[in-house]
């Protein structure tokens, strides 16, 4: 935030302590994963004894092979999987269309709306749990996927915000002349809005699924048979049986880590442009 | 707002305005606004799930009233919000001016650091099991190396909150990319007049960068405080709210009370209480701001 500060104007131990305090401080953040992914790697006698110290001589994948056969891990990944692709999707849906009406349709109601919208955050998920558990099992889907997608896929104040935001600084002119040539809002929406807003659709995406992805309470409470379990919620209760086990315990974390990893190797510079753009987080 | 599809008569523009945001407007509605009116009026009922719901009056009020654990459970989870708020802000803030020391600001530490915030779940929630365990977690043995007997932390029960805290602590990452992002708005213009004025790094600090990126603390403060009402995964999972009760916040109580206790009615009333805490805490967030919080003319917000 120095004014003065650029790199190449800095004598060398000046940058030096500045590489080593970034490096230093993102240790905390980094060293957990990595160590977990180390722990996975030992052979199980190592992980019950103090004394034998981690060494990256030995590692093994023996955990890894253990633990897949004691659980149906690929199952629970095609339910994650459903589940969160499913809610991503109506959630972008859901919430670029209402963004993109809060953004260029004004009507008489749409200020009261938005407040609206804006008030739903100070919902806390504690507080919906039991009038929606009883609105589920009235409607009989208590142990469907429903309950758990339904409520991610029809959107977020949150990114109906960053929609309405984005939207907002795409030319006036473009949808001046779409008109003209006969675009009614919807295909205003479809074929200029949506084309133009990718990051913003990224950052949405990726939020969405890393949401549905990591949601615990909800499958715990809705999702009773081990089939639909997801890798939340099948972990959780692993843990549960298994709980001195952590031979079997680690190398599941570290698999059902991994596709979020990937996820996040690969969109990173969307979800960090997404937030420091907009100046939130969900 | 100027409206861009000018020919249409506003009928129809309310029409289309309609049509494009009822699914967000259903979900509102049906997730959001009538659960909690919803929970209103199950808090004056009794019920067990297979059977239907009967009318019991004032009766949970009167328990919530006098019920201990409801009292212990309100006190941890402020003690847990005032523990983890403040803290996951001050630390973002810290490593988002670090990170914007440099005008090339780096890509890759703001994604490092914010990198549990994005996957944290129940798989990390059950890796500070391990670190945290007494015998062979990472944080004893480390404490072992430099001579200090460390406590049981999960399983002690004067530990297990301030564990919580620092399980909170490393998603500040989110926090540090908002800062980020006001930072980033700041016109170098505004510190650089400052520099030749002769002002210290300090006093930049203090007397422009931050009024200037308030409004993203008070963003954090308060979504901050309402996502710190709303932990569950590592409470339900590491401690279960022991030892003692010492960990048990409201969304673990309404939890237990509804599934494992039987007694929706009740829980209801609880989800009542902490939408209202959550309320009355944000309403006090912002009247305060009122006397901190700047606002810059050109700010985009």
């Amino acid at each position: 935030m120095h004014p003065a500060s650029n790199p190449s104007h800095e004598p060398l131990w000046q940058r030096t302590v500045y590489s080593l305090l970034l490096i230093v401080t993102a240790l905390p953040f980094i060293f957990p994963l990595a160590w977990l992914l180390l722990m996975s790697l030992q052979p199980s006698p190592h992980l019950y004894s103090a004394r034998q110290p981690l060494s990256l001589a030995n590692l093994t994948l023996a955990n890894y092979l253990q633990a897949w056969e004691l659980l149906d891990l690929p199952r629970m990944f095609r339910n994650s999987l459903m589940i969160s692709l499913l809610s991503t999707a109506g959630c972008v849906l859901s919430s670029s269309l209402a963004g993109f009406a809060f953004a260029f349709l004004p009507y008489s109601g749409s200020r009261l709306l938005f407040g609206v919208t804006l008030s739903t955050i100070m919902v806390p998920a504690g507080s919906t749990l039991i009038p929606l558990f009883a609105f589920f099992s009235y409607l009989g889907w208590v142990n469907t996927f429903l309950p758990v997608i339904l409520p991610f896929a029809l959107g977020n104040a949150f990114y109906v915000f960053l929609f309405r935001q984005y939207f907002r600084t795409l030319p006036l002119e473009l949808f001046h002349s779409a008109e003209l040539d006969g675009c009614n809002p919807l295909t205003a929406y479809l074929y200029i809005a949506i084309p133009l807003a990718r990051p913003a659709l990224a950052a949405v995406a990726i939020f969405a699924f890393l949401a549905s992805w990591n949601d615990f309470l909800n499958p715990l409470i809705y999702l009773h048979s081990p089939e639909l379990h997801t890798l939340s919620v099948g972990l959780a209760s692993f843990q549960g049986f298994y709980f001195t086990q952590i031979h079997y315990l680690l190398p599941i974390s570290v698999l059902s880590i991994l596709p979020l990893l990937l996820v996040f190797g690969f969109a990173q510079r969307f979800l960090v442009q997404g937030i420091t753009a907009y100046g939130w987080s969900p | 707002m100027k409206p861009i599809f000018r020919t249409r008569s506003r009928d129809r523009q309310a029409r289309w305005f309609l049509l494009l945001t009822l699914p967000w407007l259903i979900g509102a509605l049906f997730f959001h606004i009538l659960p909690i009116l919803a929970a209103g009026v199950l808090s004056f009922m009794d019920w067990r799930p297979p059977m239907p719901p009967t009318w019991t009056g004032m009766t949970h009020l009167n328990t919530a009233a006098t019920d201990a654990l409801l009292w212990r459970t309100l006190r941890n989870s402020a003690v847990y919000a005032a523990g983890s708020v403040p803290a996951t802000v001050i630390l973002g803030l810290i490593l988002a001016l670090l990170v914007d020391h440099r005008r090339q600001v780096s890509r890759f530490f703001p994604a490092i650091y914010f990198l549990p915030a994005a996957i944290s779940g129940v798989a990390t929630t059950l890796m500070w099991a391990w670190i945290f365990n007494p015998r062979y977690g990472l944080v004893n043995l480390a404490l072992v190396r430099v001579g200090l007997q460390g406590p049981a932390w999960l399983q002690d029960e004067r530990w297990a909150m301030p564990a919580m805290i620092l399980i909170a602590l490393w998603s500040a990452g989110s926090s540090t990319l908002v800062y980020l992002g006001a930072l980033q708005n700041i016109p170098a213009e505004l510190k650089e007049a400052a520099v030749l004025d002769g002002a210290t790094w300090l006093k930049v600090l203090q007397c422009i960068v931050w009024p200037l990126i308030s409004p993203a603390t008070l963003y954090l403060f308060v979504a901050n405080t309402i996502g710190s009402f709303q932990v569950f995964t590592p409470f339900y999972l590491l401690t279960q709210g022991g030892p003692d009760f010492s960990t048990l916040t409201l969304p673990l109580y309404i939890y237990l009370n509804a599934f494992s206790w039987g007694k929706m009615g009740y829980a209801a009333l609880l989800a009542l209480i902490l939408f209202c805490v959550v309320f009355v805490l944000t309403a006090i967030q912002f009247r305060v701001a009122g006397r901190w919080v700047f606002y810059l003319g050109y700010s985009r917000h």
